[in-house]
């Protein structure tokens, strides 16, 4: 009975302490807990179009005598927030730049990646069968292939380009998006109201794309939301690995690389672009889930 | 299998002759539809053979899981068909490529059961109306709006709902949705799968009356299945009774209610319940005439399907399936698939086998 019930809400006793986590937080949120992370999305999108409005200093001005500032000390040029680096560029500044690529980066990948998953998703779960054991079988090879392997493969063939990241993080994220969407898409084929398409005529793209599509909508936005931060998360990975984006460009993760070898000198180079990457991946968390939770009643 | 089949090709619903009878808009011919379960294979539809005129309703009856919304689907090409034809005004929809059938649905539209099941949830009431004549390219932009709020008005839909959704519908309302939808394409044929089981008693009777406006007004075709037989009797033509997937009597609606034959129909009809002093003598009858349960389609009777339930069973019933036969009054319409429907109308028939004999209170 309690696998019956458990089944129908998608919620039961048999899940993961990590779900329990989240819940908890999303309790912390409140009713309204939830407009605080938006409002940190829109700083970080008002960045990513206008930084310079954000940013106190050229993130590129380079100034020997204020290396490695620490946070809070001032140079000439006036305070430093979050310190200098190596070529005493400011820290705070460069972060701020950085939010553009790595939004780009983290969102054009998801959608790719959504955009394939999606489909696959879809006709899988419409057409089950053979296309869909075809589907799911690469999905799981390509989960299955560890793909910063692969990353670096194609780094050393075509060396460094932000394209590979475009090919690579969508690898990563299709598999999952096909995942839920089918299994979203098997549910519903079995509704009337599928059937009901069919005998009114409707042919099967129409089926796809007007009746299944948008009723699994909300729930591939709640998805991408969620992903877009694990993507930031692996894009800052292989660019940390050098594979990604690289100089002058920058993101978070390329900065987290930058500062690695001062660690011991300079914490915050390294520290602090890696605390708001892990508070925009938190909050992008935080917030898919949070809506997974609201919408989950409503279907 | 088989021979039940052609056996059931006979029996043709409401028709003595098929080829003397004019040629109805939608003509079934021994529609046998199977599926294959974690059981076995069971045959849900055994060689039912029947035919609508324009401006006709059959009627169709018979118990929860004895194949009624089976042969519907089967009628729609919703599930494939092992054996039998499905003409629509003379085009065999089983002969026809998926994109040929496609564009000949406008011309059969079906009525489901589950009002809200059958809408598509995120869509409006006015794109769920609208979205046959989209499919089929039918009119334009204007045309179609205008026949939507035609459709609207016909089905009894307040302008003001236009825009609104499926949930935030009542289950009457969203019925209406459902046969406005069905009716948009101005259909041949219109298949009403049990359209008021799902709904409030006072809702019931409205919905039918919009059926059978919309039948008069639009010269439909309607096959009109429902295990309620009030509102058969109030809406049909011609009825058929279906048990076990085979057709076991069928004849005009005043025959088959007035003078009934078989003996599982003379069990529906007296078991329905009325507010008059015979009433319990009558369901007393009922009970002695339709015993137990439904048996299962995965192991059907031999002989006659029904004589594991029926007080009239002899050795006969289940070593022969009965052929259908006329039964010879004024118009010739009304069919029986019963060994001993003459003696049991005669008042002759074998007496109840003791084994059967009912342990009522």
């Amino acid at each position: 009975m309690s696998i019956v019930v458990a089944k129908r809400t998608g919620e039961g006793p048999a899940r993961a302490p990590e779900h329990r986590v989240w819940g908890r937080l999303i309790k912390m949120l409140g009713s309204r807990g939830w407009i605080l992370l938006v409002l940190f999305l829109l700083l970080l999108v008002a960045a990513s179009i206008v930084p310079d409005v954000f940013a106190p200093h050229d993130h590129d001005a380079q100034n020997l005598r204020s290396r490695l500032l620490g946070p809070g000390e001032s140079s000439p040029e006036g305070l430093h927030l979050l310190g200098t680096d190596t070529l005493g560029r400011d820290l705070f500044s460069r972060m701020v730049v950085g939010t553009r690529l790595t939004m780009f980066i983290a969102v054009t990948a998801t959608l790719i990646g959504a955009g394939i998953g999606v489909l696959f998703g879809l006709l899988g779960g419409y057409f089950g069968g053979r296309i869909d054991r075809l589907l799911m079988r690469l999905g799981e090879a390509q989960t299955a292939m560890p793909m910063f392997l692969v990353a670096i493969l194609l780094l050393s063939l075509l060396g460094p380009n932000v394209g590979i990241l475009l090919v690579v993080l969508p690898c990563l994220v299709w598999p999952i998006f096909a995942r839920v969407v089918r299994a979203e898409a098997l549910r519903l084929r079995e509704e009337t109201f599928i059937e009901a398409s069919v005998a009114t005529g409707c042919s099967t793209s129409t089926i796809l794309g007007r009746h299944l599509l948008p009723n699994v909508a909300p729930r591939i936005l709640v998805l991408c939301v969620i992903e877009i931060g694990h993507v930031m998360l692996s894009e800052a990975g292989l660019s940390f690995l050098g594979v990604g984006v690289q100089p002058p460009d920058t993101t978070w993760g390329l900065l987290i690389s930058e500062g690695r070898p001062l660690l011991a000198v300079a914490w915050w180079l390294t520290i602090l672009p890696g605390v708001l990457l892990g508070i925009s991946v938190l909050v992008l968390n935080l917030l898919g889930r949070y809506w997974e939770a609201r919408s989950g009643a409503a279907g | 299998m088989s021979e039940t089949a052609v056996a059931g090709a006979t029996l043709e619903a409401g028709s003595a002759d098929a080829a003397a009878s004019p040629r109805g808009v939608l003509e079934v011919n021994d529609v046998v539809v199977q599926f294959d379960t974690d059981g076995g294979r069971i045959t849900a539809v055994d060689g039912v053979s029947m035919h609508l005129a324009t401006g006709e309703t059959l009627g169709l009856v018979g118990e929860s899981g004895c194949g009624k919304s089976t042969l519907a689907r089967a009628i729609m090409q919703l599930v494939p068909m092992q054996q039998g034809s499905v003409r629509l005004e003379d085009t065999d929809l089983g002969t026809l490529s998926r994109r040929e059938l496609r564009r000949m649905r406008h011309r059969i539209q079906m009525v489901f059961q589950d009002p809200r099941g059958s809408l598509d949830p995120r869509m409006s009431v006015s794109s769920l109306i609208g979205e046959p004549l989209r499919v089929h390219g039918i009119g334009d932009r204007a045309g179609r709006a205008r026949s939507v709020a035609e459709a609207m008005e016909l089905v009894g839909l307040p302008e003001a709902v236009a825009d609104r959704l499926p949930s935030e519908l009542s289950g009457g309302q969203q019925q209406r949705v459902g046969i406005a939808r069905s009716i948009v394409t101005a259909p041949a044929v219109l298949v009403c799968d049990e359209p008021v089981s799902a709904l409030d008693v006072s809702i019931q009777a409205q919905i039918i009356n919009v059926l059978d406006e919309l039948r008069d007004e639009l010269d439909l075709a309607m096959l009109f299945i429902a295990h309620d037989l009030s509102v058969v009797r109030h809406l049909s033509d011609r009825v058929a009774v279906m048990y076990l997937g085979q057709i076991v009597e069928t004849g005009t609606a005043s025959e088959v209610f007035t003078e009934p034959r078989h003996p599982y129909t003379q069990g529906l009809i007296t078991s329905v319940p009325r507010a008059d002093a015979e009433s319990a003598a009558r369901l007393q009858t009922a009970r002695r005439l339709v015993l137990g349960e439904l048996p299962s389609l995965l192991d059907p009777p031999s002989g006659c399907r029904y004589r594991t339930r029926c007080p009239y069973a002899t050795d006969e019933c289940a070593a022969t399936e009965p052929p259908p036969e006329a039964v010879d009054h004024a118009g010739g319409l009304h069919w029986v698939r019963c060994h001993h429907w003459r003696g049991i109308a005669a008042g002759s028939a074998p007496q109840p086998s003791s084994n059967s004999q009912e342990q009522a209170p």
